[in-house]
């Protein structure tokens, strides 16, 4: 049922504006086409397999809801689906509540866990711009911008793991994405 | 905005998509957010850019049952259910689609209604379509009306500001492939009929917008500058 690449035949505007009409089958088309990226992404965020299908729970309830105020002049339909699920995701990872001794434990397991995210680079095959420009970016910026995107570290969890100060790993996101935009533009 | 304002926008909103603000910061930006279009802009842009990192993480199968989970929730995902009616009812009250329609539907209907009655003799045919534009807040600013077959009618509801050397200018999407089509420049304060010849029939949730332009138009044949108004076609009967 989840196909393990993207469609590049698979319409996301078309069924983000049959959803707006009320049609339940394009969500479900869209969840049939995205449901296990997006829970793939949920997870790498969460790290729990519970809370990543809680996000994509809510994101599609969601999706269904927010169709009508999708306007394609902003963007791509499936970077509006993504964004709501990220949103999601790091909302919930950045519950005050869950700022514990848990998170640190985490960490340590996402440290053993992943390998280093820069050899997945070559993995990018829907974004050519993108991979080029970050691949262009000094390692520490790079690392910090996936850390930062796909594993929804904060700024003081990517100083921890890179072992710099809390400044020069936010300075290293700013000038990371001003690099990134103007390779990009 | 000076450049050094433009670089703080820029960098706000890619943390902001990036996810390493604090709480706190984002649910300031989500407040911004509402109100600041060019803060909303460049959230857009991030999302869009970034998005490209997400082929890097590995799929995961959902559980069999999360899909009928959300089936089920969606019933219940109703906004404006009134809560004094019983749950014993039809259905159909716990339809999103129906009261989607029900709110949009009167909505449009009450305009058009308001509108002919003040302004015009009743006519024998009604239009099928009409489409209310809105501006961010929600304040009506035209109304597009159409028949089966004839020109459309852009009517403003309210005053539209347009600076010396700029144009507003009308676009729907018909074919998402084929991204949006041009109906035309349109005078800001006056009706206008917009020749429907080049147009297929309108559909229901088709989608108008109004952007302001260069005076002569978009150079581009997409909007260039923000756009203004946007509304959805919804059948009139």
């Amino acid at each position: 049922m989840n196909r393990a690449t993207p469609s590049a035949s698979f319409d996301y505007e078309a069924a983000l504006f049959a959803c707006a009409r009320g049609e339940r089958g394009a969500l479900r088309d869209i969840y049939e086409y995205e449901a296990s990226r997006l829970l793939g992404v949920a997870y790498r965020i969460l790290r729990r397999h519970d809370l990543a299908e809680e996000v994509v729970h809510d994101a599609f309830l969601q999706i269904w809801q927010r169709s009508g105020t999708f306007n394609p002049i902003y963007g791509s339909a499936r970077a509006w689906i993504y964004s709501i699920v990220r949103h999601r995701a790091i909302n919930i990872l950045r519950d005050t509540s869950r700022e514990t001794a848990v998170e640190d434990a985490m960490l340590e397991d996402t440290l053993a866990v992943d390998a280093d995210p820069l050899q997945d680079l070559s993995r990018m095959t829907e974004a050519a711009a993108l991979q080029r420009c970050l691949a262009q970016l000094e390692p520490a910026k790079k690392m910090s911008l996936l850390l930062a995107y796909l594993d929804g570290y904060s700024h003081s969890q990517i100083a921890r793991r890179l072992n710099a100060p809390l400044g020069t790993v936010k300075a290293w996101i700013r000038r990371g994405l001003q690099e990134l935009r103007e390779c990009l533009s | 905005m000076n450049m050094e304002n433009r670089e703080d926008l820029q960098a706000l909103a890619g943390e902001y998509v990036l996810g390493v603000l604090t709480a706190e910061e984002a649910a300031e930006v989500d407040r911004r957010m509402v109100s600041e279009t060019d803060l909303r802009a460049a959230i857009r842009y991030w999302e869009n850019r970034l998005l490209g990192m997400t082929s890097l993480v590995d799929p995961i199968a959902p559980t069999p049952d999360l899909w009928s989970r959300i089936e089920h929730d969606l019933s219940a995902a109703v906004p404006s259910r009134p809560s004094h009616l019983s749950t014993t009812r039809l259905n159909l009250w716990q339809s999103l689609t129906f009261w989607r329609l029900i709110s949009v539907a009167g909505f449009a209907v009450a305009i058009v209604l308001a509108f002919r009655t003040f302004f015009f003799e009743p006519t024998s045919q009604p239009p099928t379509f009409a489409v209310v534009l809105q501006a961010q807040d929600k304040t009506p600013g035209w109304l597009l009306q159409s028949d089966a077959r004839g020109p459309l009618q852009l009517t403003p509801l309210g005053q539209t500001l347009v600076g010396p050397g700029q144009a507003l200018q009308l676009w729907t999407f018909i074919d998402s492939a084929k991204g949006p089509l041009s109906l035309g420049l349109v005078p800001p304060n006056r009706s206008v009929r917009i020749p429907s010849d080049r147009l297929p029939p309108l559909s229901p949730g088709q989608l108008f917008e109004i952007s302001r332009e260069p005076g002569t138009g978009s150079p581009i044949g997409r909007p260039t500058g923000p756009v203004l108004f946007i509304g959805r076609a919804i059948a009139v009967h």
